[in-house]
């Protein structure tokens, strides 16, 4: 009724269907719980319940974590999937051809993650708003002092960075790569997306023929730059100053502000104030035109 | 261009968190500069006596000397002596592995842990009887070993000397007698802040005390009282043009401290110039480099509570007591020398009630005692008038001192201990007193025993039979004693003789008074 050509299984970057499917998490003693073939029994019955619904020729996809790096900032928690029990569930998602058409691959299982999306992370945007986030969590408190200690956030920055490592656009190619040749073995219509950075022709060129995977989604550079695919056709990537930056400052913005991009140096102006006046411009161009009068 | 500006509510933020930050950083430096600076730290002695022999008066602040530096100056200049430390100068260790004598103490002041002098230094003697014996000490006792002539000197020495610098110094320190183990942080401060603090302050007390090589050397057990005393509180000029040879040689024993209750309201120090045991203790605390600023009250108090009541020692050797003595010596003592000294009471307690024995505690006039007047002259119109200015804006400022006429009869508790006799330690042993003195320039006539004219002090062999410390250098090398001449100025023998005085009975009544006394 929506006229939708398909749906996609957000089971990546721990939300819920992480929360079963991580070994890092998963600390269930039921039969949702234990080895990968149970924690990846929730997800199964949730494939084979929208099956039942829209039947074998609807579109649906499995967006699923490489692999979970699961104890990036607190080394004594779980480590989570490894890339070969990501394959082991690909492969019961397949269900025998009546399962998933295609993955979509990812890693990191939480948000965010520092592969996830990859990039920086700024300690002076999350002391300014992260305060709505405070009344969320357990740790939430803790986590606002740390970001605003001046020792602390210039710590936490430079932890994030160096758990992401420094590979930033195709940073999950290689996962996709192994994934797409073991199930193409057992399915070769099972085709695969990548995510994670990609913003240049050449990159996402590369990535798609030497077989990492058949296509890729783009986040943030489309935040940056709303055309880029027109850019693509004729240029590697947007000019210099125009480019995504990968700072992460649109993702920690949205906590409490219009979902754009936050990075003051991407836009024009001499000075600073003008800068700032395109910025807010362009974040407050997503209330025009207005939906109510 | 700064593309991330701070809000206005980062930059207050940001300009409160320096000036919290200013705030804890001046409190934390007040603290320190407290803790370090204005604090003063000493060992506190659970017991009584330990804390007599080394617990603190308040001598350090005003006077002492940084311990490495005090143990490292004997180091740099030895005199060729066996005897480590401060041992040449008659201070008792109590070990040989004793980190500092008796009568020295230690206090951290400025952060910088200091040593100098308690009463102890003064007010503790030992004896031996045997020559094989480790000496007793007798706390309270006047010392006999102490040689603070030649300690002074020493120091004073030390100001002036050429190779008194801070690489000396500081090798001295490093030396295994001394173990300092300096870092690098210590050796510069030793070298730029302590070293030069040394020096001028000893060149400085070098010059204020220069009139001590004027001086006849006081000799083991005896000490100036009041000359360097008028020089450091007063500033009294000490040239010869204000002050005359006698008034500068009226060095005088050491006295014993114990019994001090029924001492209150006597007249105090050998000529008799203060009633007051407090008034007199702290001036005495004076003598040991304390000031009215620095003085630790609670610390006098707790060694004026310990020898207000302290007993008397007993004779060490009862055996040589002869019974068959004693009641005949009672007898003469009574007639002869209770009047003025007291004695015990039948139930064998000192009796020291001034009623009993009227010129008990009284001054006695020059003439009529005849001793060595350089004592009495030292102690001055004018120093009197001065002294009671001192703790003045104190409750216990000074109002008793007084210049008397004479010397103070005392009371002889413990009299055995406290040899040599007469104020200013001229004659050796009791038995001696006895005899009259004989005129310098005489030879004592064969069969007329008298007061011996030379004899060696320093000696803590004791003699149980003429009661008091040997004279003739027994036991010693007689390099290692000092030979006391009573023809020098200060030094005489006479007085405290006469037909009153006892030295014209038989030679058997004589014995049996010493026999008596060695009851006291």
């Amino acid at each position: 009724m929506a006229g939708l050509g398909g749906v996609e299984l957000h089971g990546a970057n721990g939300y819920l269907i992480t929360q079963f499917l991580s070994s890092g998490i998963n600390d269930r003693t039921d039969d949702y719980g234990g080895p990968v073939e149970n924690r990846a029994r929730f997800v199964l019955e949730i494939v084979r319940a929208i099956r039942r619904e829209v039947g074998a020729d609807f579109h649906l996809q499995m967006k699923i974590n490489g692999v979970d790096h699961n104890n990036w900032l607190y080394p004594w928690k779980k480590k989570g999937n490894t890339l070969e029990d990501t394959l082991t569930i690909c492969k019961m998602l397949l269900d025998d051809g009546k399962g998933v058409d295609s993955f979509h691959i990812s890693s990191g299982s939480t948000f965010p993650h520092p592969r996830n999306p990859p990039g920086d992370i700024s300690p002076n945007a999350l002391t300014r708003w992260y305060g709505g986030m405070l009344a969320s969590g357990v740790r939430t408190r803790f986590n606002y002092a740390i970001f605003k200690s001046s020792i602390g956030g210039p710590l936490f920055r430079w932890l994030w960075r160096s758990r992401r490592g420094k590979v930033i656009e195709g940073i999950n190619a290689a996962y996709s790569k192994y994934l797409r040749d073991e199930i193409v073995k057992i399915d070769p219509s099972i085709k695969f997306l990548c995510t994670g950075g990609f913003q240049h022709a050449a990159d996402i060129a590369g990535v798609i023929r030497n077989g990492c995977c058949d296509g890729v989604s783009i986040g943030r550079p489309l935040i940056a730059n709303n055309d880029l695919p027109q850019i693509l056709r004729t240029a590697n990537g947007p000019i210099r100053q125009k480019e995504c930056t990968y700072c992460n400052k649109c993702l920690v913005n949205d906590l409490a502000n219009p979902l754009g991009c936050y990075e003051v140096s991407r836009y024009d102006g001499d000075t600073f104030e003008e800068k700032w006046e395109a910025l807010i411009k362009s974040v407050m161009s997503v209330y025009q035109p207005p939906l109510f009068r | 261009m700064d593309f991330d500006p701070p809000t206005p509510v980062e930059r207050v933020v940001t300009r409160n968190r320096w000036i919290l930050g200013l705030v804890v950083l001046l409190l934390i430096l007040a603290a320190l500069y407290y803790l370090i600076f204005v604090n003063q730290y000493v060992v506190a002695y659970r017991d009584d006596e330990d804390h007599f022999k080394y617990g603190s008066i308040g001598s350090e602040p005003a006077n002492g000397l940084p311990i490495l530096v005090f143990k490292a100056l004997p180091v740099m200049f030895p005199d060729g002596s066996e005897l480590t430390g401060y041992r040449r100068f008659g201070l008792l260790y109590e070990s040989e592995q004793a980190d500092l004598p008796i009568g020295v103490s230690r206090r951290v002041v400025d952060g910088i842990e200091r040593v100098w002098l308690n009463c102890a230094i003064c007010h503790v003697g030992t004896y031996r009887i045997n020559l094989s014996d480790q000496p007793a000490y007798i706390y309270g006792a006047p010392s006999n070993n102490l040689r603070l002539y030649s300690l002074l000197k020493f120091f004073l020495e030390v100001a002036d000397a050429p190779n008194f610098n801070a690489d000396n110094l500081i090798e001295a320190i490093d030396s295994p007698q001394v173990g300092g183990k300096l870092n690098f942080v210590d050796r510069s401060i030793y070298r730029y802040l302590v070293f030069p603090r040394v020096q001028q302050a000893l060149v400085q007390r070098s010059q204020q005390l220069s009139f001590i090589h004027r001086q006849e050397d006081w000799g083991p057990g005896r000490v100036d009282t009041f000359n360097p005393y008028k020089a450091i509180q007063f500033n009294f000029p000490m040239d010869e043009h204000h002050i005359t040879a006698t008034e500068l040689n009226g060095s005088a024993d050491f006295p014993a401290i114990w019994q001090q209750r029924p001492r209150q309201g006597m007249h105090l120090h050998w000529d008799g110039n203060n009633t007051s045991v407090d008034e007199r203790n702290l001036s005495a605390a004076l003598g040991a480099g304390v000031t009215p600023v620095t003085v630790d009250m609670a610390a006098i108090k707790r060694v004026r509570a310990w020898i207000w009541d302290r007993p008397a020692p007993a004779f060490p050797v009862a055996s040589a007591i002869d019974q068959n003595k004693v009641e005949r010596g009672r007898q003469l003592y009574a007639e002869y020398c209770a009047g003025c000294h007291g004695m015990k009471d039948v139930s064998g307690h000192y009796d020291y009630d001034t009623n009993h024995f009227p010129r008990l505690g009284q001054v006695e006039d020059l003439d009529r005692i005849g001793t060595d007047p350089d004592r009495w002259a030292s102690y001055t119109q004018n120093f009197s008038a001065a002294q009671n200015t001192l703790y003045a804006g104190y409750p216990w400022r000074f109002t008793h001192f007084r210049k008397t006429a004479g010397y103070a009869n005392q009371p002889l508790d413990g009299i055995w201990a406290r040899s040599p006799y007469l104020h200013n330690g001229s004659v050796p042993t009791l038995r001696d007193l006895l005899e009259p003195a004989a005129a310098c320039g005489t030879v004592a006539r064969a069969g007329s025993p008298a007061r011996p004219q030379k004899w060696y002090r320093g000696s803590d062999i004791f003699d149980p039979d003429k009661v008091g410390y040997q004279s003739d250098g027994y036991g010693y090398d007689l390099k290692d004693l000092f030979l006391y001449d009573t023809c020098i100025l200060g030094n005489s023998n006479r007085g405290h003789e006469g037909k009153i005085y006892g030295t014209e009975l038989p030679s058997a009544d004589k014995d049996a008074i010493v026999e008596y006394m060695k009851t006291l």
